[in-house]
This record gives structure tokens, C-alpha cells and sequence, in this order.
């Protein structure tokens, strides 16, 4: 009997992405796979700041604070993550960058003339909080399209898409771990994303900035969101790590669909 | 990728816990794959008994081998022979005089009871003293490259197949755990499909030997001259030529070459850098360059699948995509099983030092030299003891050797030479 099992990973963004599909090994998966591989790397050119001719690339390097036109799509990223900022009072930013302190959102687009505008020479434009969650919701996308009802995504262990269901079951089961705490979470068309201490050299190593201090957030929580959105579930799991407890409510408030798990 | 998702790898190092001691498992050669337990020395039940060897060359590798052979248990050196005295002499200092000394080897063969030979003369002369050994009934053990030309080759294989004796070429990458481990990973898919080999050797010293007398310099230094060697082709080049014929499972149709001496002037005959195509069947090619005036980049074999690729001396492996992460693996095999659980994913956040680049995995960690050299000659042992003659083996030496010689050729006449069919075994 051949086995259900269509498994390809690739390095992507820096990181592993996996996908698996319950299905028999095929031309038209391949190339499916292969169009969502084409799909990320193009979104990888335009939003990676390694990236010397990327977008964002070219936003960065507008240290003279002259507004740098930007492509449509590129442009109405940045919109929506503006609204995700506001949506997090602050705790999600696509900002980084050293002293002074980047207040607000760290740089000003301007629709009428679809170009961004660094706020000071200091800020740095970065989708690490989203990225990885952009490409998964992407490939989602794509299986949906082409009429695939069961997948599981798994992009670098933090954003995951369980697409349908597990072939013996009726969801996807996965389990997240912090220390000794380990929960299990049911994916049904439904993504899940974790923040917390990432692991390097086998040492726990902070990674994410609170905007608000511009200091990395050194917590041993690691917090989960499950969403019905890749994207959602990436920004809405780091603001919550990135925020002290004191705002976390406050967040919520304005993701009433999103679970969020601390472990 | 780490070692334990290496599929097979945990089966196969398990293969190789039951017969510690040496490599004998020659399955996934793509030949017999046997395992030639027989040839082991903690495994193999000799009922005591032990090969009575004769060596027949005594000189420094001839006396590498006997160094080896005396912590063999399964082997006994009753005698030992050498044309040139001052390296008798080393021999039988190295055997504390303990076995008897000739300067003929048909005398040795003649006056001892032997069961095999082992032969470590210069290249010229391993037809002469193997077929006269095969004359003798000896199994045979003959350093590589099985002979000066393609005809000595032909007519030893010949009398091997004649006497029904064991002729083993001393290709000892054969019995290299690294090498066996990658033939397995090979037969398990992990590489893909293979479009390229790539060998190199390269050292930087002038291959010569002190010579006491210049009436002996031939004699000495005979890798340097063309009536006795092809240089680095017969001394170096058929170890990795062997390699690709294993890894191919196939033996070259076409080579083509270029050689010359650009360095070492200094009376020589054999070139001090050569460089060849090797074609087999399906265009696939095996690209070999070797050098005597730079070691920077010093042995390797490449070999390129689409799915992965192998540094087959240093133990690398390097997948083209990143192995599945434990999670994963762990929901394949229970969906293969039929079950249904929840799978473990332990990662945080993107950030940019996640930087998880392909870095190759070592396949055998803390097997960093594997001493092949010895455990071909355990297993030669075996053989001997066993008295059977392994087909295998001496097909392997033969097409590695034929190819070796035709890529001389390839380079000497400056034309591409097509092996004929009549010497691919």
C-alpha cells in the first residue's frame, strides 16, 4: 500500500519550513509545494531587511529622512501592520533600532505618495515578528485554492497551520512545552503561534524587544495564540510576551476570536 | 541534521555493534550485499585456526601491512621476502627475526606452507609474484592498483578464477566504516539522485625517497618512472576511482585526461598533476584532479545527489533541504502506524540569529580515522581461512585498476580513450 505521506521541508527565512499533507506523493503536489516555495521567497525579497534590494531594505537605508517610495503590495503591509500597532497599543512594531527610542509606530507612511519615511536615522524597519506568519498564511491560501482540505504547516516550530484534520482524528494534535509545563492545543483550520525564549547554543536567549523601553524581554513565559490567522496569531503572541501583564487585558480586548495561553 | 535522524542509521550502527571490531558488512555495495561475517576477527569462528601469510615486499608499505598484520590474531607471518636487503632486513626487525627471510618469492612460495600471500612490491612487478602465487595456490592480498597494465590485470583476474583462490586488491576504502555507512545511506535514499562525483588528492612534497647509491634510484624511487608506475594515478587516483565505481554501482565508458609535470622538474617521468573526466552511463561524471605541490585542499570525495551530498573522506554528510524536525518525524511515523497523538513542537519566535543554514552532520561522530588499512586485512584473513574466493572483491579491484591504467592512457596520449566493454567487469 502506498503511504498517504507528502512531506517536503525547505529552508526558508532563515528558518525550517515544513509542509505535510496526508496524501499520496504527486506531480500536481510538488509543484504545488514548489509555488508556495516561489511565493515565500518573493515575499522574503521584498519584506527581508538582509536583503539588499529589498523594500524594506530600501526604506532602512533612507537614513537622510527622505520619503522612499515603496511598491503598492509593500506599502499596504505597512498599513496593516500600523493598524496591528495600534490594535497592541504599541506592543507590536515592526521597528527596531538603537537609541533614541523609537516612540509610536517609527515611521510615517504617506498613502498619497505610497512611500515611508523613517521617524529618525536610528529606527530600523524589520518584519521578524511577522514574517514567518505572513508566509504561513500564504501557503494556507494556496492549499485552500487548489482544493487541499488536510495539511499541516510547520514554519520553524513557532507558526504552525493545522489545516483540516489529522488522518486518524479529528483535528490537528500538538503539544508546546515551557520547562516542565506542556499543554496540548486541537488545530483545526486554525494557527497557532508561540513566543518566549528562543533557544541558541542550547542557551535560552532573549529575542523580542518591548517597544515601550526598547529593552529585550527577558520572561520565562512562553506565551501561545491560536488563531484563525497565521498572521494574527504571530503578532498577537509576541505583544502579549512583549507587554507586562498590566496591558496584556487591554490587548485582548481587541482580539476577542484569538486564544492566548501562558505557559 | 542530527545523527539520529539519519533514517537507518540507528539499524545499521546496530549491524556494525554485532560485529564490532571490524567493518565486514559489504551490503549495500550495490555488489552481493553480503555480510561477510566469516572475514570478522570477533565474530568469525576460525576453530582456531589462523592464516599462515607469506609478505612479499618489505618495503615502507610492505611494512606498514606486516605492523598491522602482527595485532591480527587470525594471522600468522611465517615468512617474508624482499629483493632489496636493507628492506628485508627492516621487515625482519619488525618480526624480531621470527620469520624466515627470502629474496625470491618462488622459492617462498615453494619451500613454505602458506596460505596466502600478501603483496606490497613495487607496481611493476605485482603480476609476476600473484601469478605465480596463484600457481602456488595462494589466496592473494595485492596492494592497489592490481597491476602496471590492463593485460597483467586481465591475465591475474584470470588466474584467480582459474585457482579458485581469493585475489583482493588493497582498496581498503572497501572496509572504511564511513564509507560503509554512506553506502548505506546511499541505498536508503538519503542523497537522491546522484548527477556528479567529484575526487581530489592533493599533497605538497616531492614523492621521493633517500637514496643511498644513484645506481638505486629507480629501484627507490621507482613511483617515479614510467616503467614501474603511473604515479599519482596507480598510487593515489584508483582508491577514489574505486569509490565512484561503488557509488555508481557501474564502471567508467569513456575518460578523458590531462597531466604534466609543471613543478617537481627534476628528472621524473610521471606526471605531478593529472586531471581527468571520467564518463559512466547515463552522463553521469566523475571529476578527479590530483597534485603533489599544494595541500591546502588534501582528499576528498564529493558526491552530488539532488537530494544531498556526501564528503565521503572526511564523514560529511549535507542534505540539499533541512531533515524533518522532531515533531514532525514523530507525526509521520504515527500516522504510519495508525495512531493518533499529539506531536511536540518546541520552538519560539523568528529572530535573525535563528539562522539554521545547512551544516553537515558527521555519520559516524567520533569515528574521525576509521583504520581501514587493518580491517581489510582482517577480512582478507577470513576470506583466506574461509578458502572461498569473493568474486566481488576481485571485480572491484579489476575495475578500478582498468579505469585507473585508461585514464593514464587518456592523459599520455592526449586523446579520449573509450574502456572497452571486454574490460568492464
Amino acid at each position: 500500500m502506498t503511504q498517504k505521506l507528502f512531506y517536503r521541508s525547505k529552508f526558508l527565512m532563515y528558518s525550517r519550513f515544513e509542509l505535510f499533507i496526508p496524501m499520496e506523493e504527486s506531480a500536481e503536489l510538488e509543484s504545488l509545494f514548489q509555488e508556495i516555495v516561489d511565493k515565500t521567497e518573493q515575499l522574503e525579497q521584498l519584506i527581508s531587511k538582509f536583503m539588499p534590494g529589498s523594500e524594506t531594505s530600501r526604506v532602512n537605508s533612507g537614513t537622510d529622512l527622505k520619503p522612499v517610495k515603496v511598491n503598492s503590495f509593500f506599502f499596504s503591509l505597512i498599513e496593516q501592520c500600523l493598524s496591528y500597532h495600534n490594535l497592541t497599543k504599541g506592543y507590536f512594531s515592526i521597528c527596531t533600532g538603537k537609541s533614541p527610542l523609537i516612540s509610536g509606530f517609527g515611521i510615517t507612511p504617506d498613502r498619497k505618495t505610497q512611500s515611508i519615511t523613517l521617524n529618525n536615522s536610528g529606527v530600523i524597519v524589520d518584519f521578524g515578528a511577522v514574517g514567518k506568519g505572513m508566509a504561513v498564511e500564504q501557503a494556507m491560501e494556496l492549499l485552500k485554492i487548489n482544493g487541499i482540505n488536510h495539511a499541516l504547516i510547520n514554519f520553524g516550530d513557532s507558526s504552525v497551520y493545522g489545516l483540516g484534520s489529522h488522518p486518524n482524528g479529528d483535528y490537528w494534535p500538538v503539544t508546546i512545552t515551557n520547562g516542565s509545563n506542556t499543554r496540548q492545543f486541537r488545530l483545526k483550520n486554525s494557527a497557532l503561534s508561540s513566543s518566549g525564549l528562543h533557544v541558541s547554543d542550547d542557551k535560552l536567549v532573549p529575542h523580542i524587544i518591548n517597544p515601550e523601553t526598547g529593552k529585550l524581554v527577558n520572561t520565562n513565559e512562553k506565551i501561545v495564540v491560536i488563531s484563525h490567522s497565521p498572521v494574527i496569531a504571530e503578532i498577537l503572541s509576541t505583544s502579549i510576551y512583549a507587554a507586562p501583564a498590566s496591558d496584556r487585558n487591554n490587548i485582548k480586548m481587541n482580539f476577542p476570536a484569538e486564544e492566548i495561553f501562558i505557559l | 541534521m542530527s545523527e539520529e535522524n539519519i533514517p537507518g542509521r540507528r539499524d545499521f550502527l546496530g549491524k556494525i555493534a554485532a560485529y564490532s571490531g571490524s567493518v565486514v558488512i559489504l551490503g549495500g555495495l550495490g555488489w552481493a550485499g553480503s555480510r561477510l561475517a566469516d572475514a570478522d576477527e570477533e565474530t568469525a569462528d576460525h576453530h582456531g585456526k589462523t592464516a599462515r601469510v607469506g609478505v612479499v615486499g618489505t618495503g615502507s608499505r610492505g611494512n606498514f601491512l606486516l605492523e598491522l598484520m602482527l595485532s591480527i590474531p587470525s594471522i600468522e607471518i611465517i615468512a617474508i621476502c624482499d629483493n632489496y636487503p636493507p628492506n628485508l632486513k627492516l621487515g625482519s626487525d619488525i618480526l624480531q627475526g621470527k620469520a624466515t627471510t627470502y629474496s625470491d618469492h618462488r622459492k617462498m612460495f615453494e619451500l613454505e606452507k602458506l596460505d596466502a600471500v600478501v603483496v606490497a612490491t613495487p607496481l611493476h612487478e605485482h603480476a609476476p609474484v600473484v601469478l605465480d602465487a596463484f600457481s602456488a595456490g595462494l589466496h592473494v592480498f595485492c596492494e592497489k592498483t592490481m597491476a602496471r597494465t590492463v593485460d597483467e590485470c586481465v591475465s591475474m583476474v584470470k588466474a584467480s578464477q582459474e585457482a579458485g583462490k581469493v585475489f583482493q586488491t588493497g582498496l581498503q576504502r572497501m572496509f572504511d566504516r564511513n564509507y560503509l555507512t554512506f553506502m548505506e545511506m546511499l541505498k536508503n535514499n538519503h542523497i537522491g539522485k546522484i548527477s556528479q562525483i567529484r575526487g581530489y588528492w592533493h599533497r605538497n612534497n616531492d614523492w621521493r625517497r633517500p637514496v643511498p647509491s644513484p645506481e638505486l634510484e629507480r629501484k627507490i624511487n621507482w613511483r617515479l618512472y614510467d616503467e614501474y608506475s603511473c604515479g599519482l594515478m596507480t598510487e593515489l587516483a584508483s582508491h577514489h576511482i574505486q569509490v565512484a565505481n561503488w557509488v555508481l554501482n557501474d564502471t567508467p565508458i569513456r575518460v578523458m585526461g590531462s597531466g604534466s609535470i609543471n613543478y617537481w622538474k627534476d628528472g621524473r617521468e610521471v606526471a605531478d598533476n593529472v586531471n581527468l573526466v571520467y564518463e559512466y552511463p547515463g552522463g553521469i561524471h566523475f571529476d578527479y584532479d590530483s597534485m603533489i605541490s599544494n595541500k591546502h585542499y588534501g582528499a576528498e570525495v564529493q558526491v552530488m545527489g539532488d537530494k544531498g551530498t556526501f564528503e565521503m573522506e572526511s564523514g560529511l554528510f549535507y542534505s540539499e533541504n533541512p531533515p524533518p524536525s522532531p515533531g514532525i518525524l514523530q507525526l509521520i511515523n504515527n500516522i504510519e502506524h495508525g495512531i493518533f497523538d499529539a506531536v511536540n513542537l518546541e520552538g519560539t519566535s523568528w529572530a535573525p540569529e535563528l539562522i539554521t543554514q545547512d551544516k553537515p552532520k558527521h555519520v559516524n561522530p567520533g569515528l574521525k580515522n576509521p583504520d581501514s588499512s587493518r580491517e581489510q586485512l582482517v577480512a582478507f584473513a577470513g576470506f583466506a581461512l574461509k578458502g572461498q574466493p569473493v568474486p566481488e572483491l576481485t571485480k572491484q579491484g579489476f575495475n578500478a585498476s582498468v579505469a585507473t591504467l585508461y585514464g593514464d592512457m587518456a592523459i599520455k596520449e592526449k586523446r579520449i580513450i573509450t574502456i572497452p566493454e571486454e574490460h568492464r567487469m
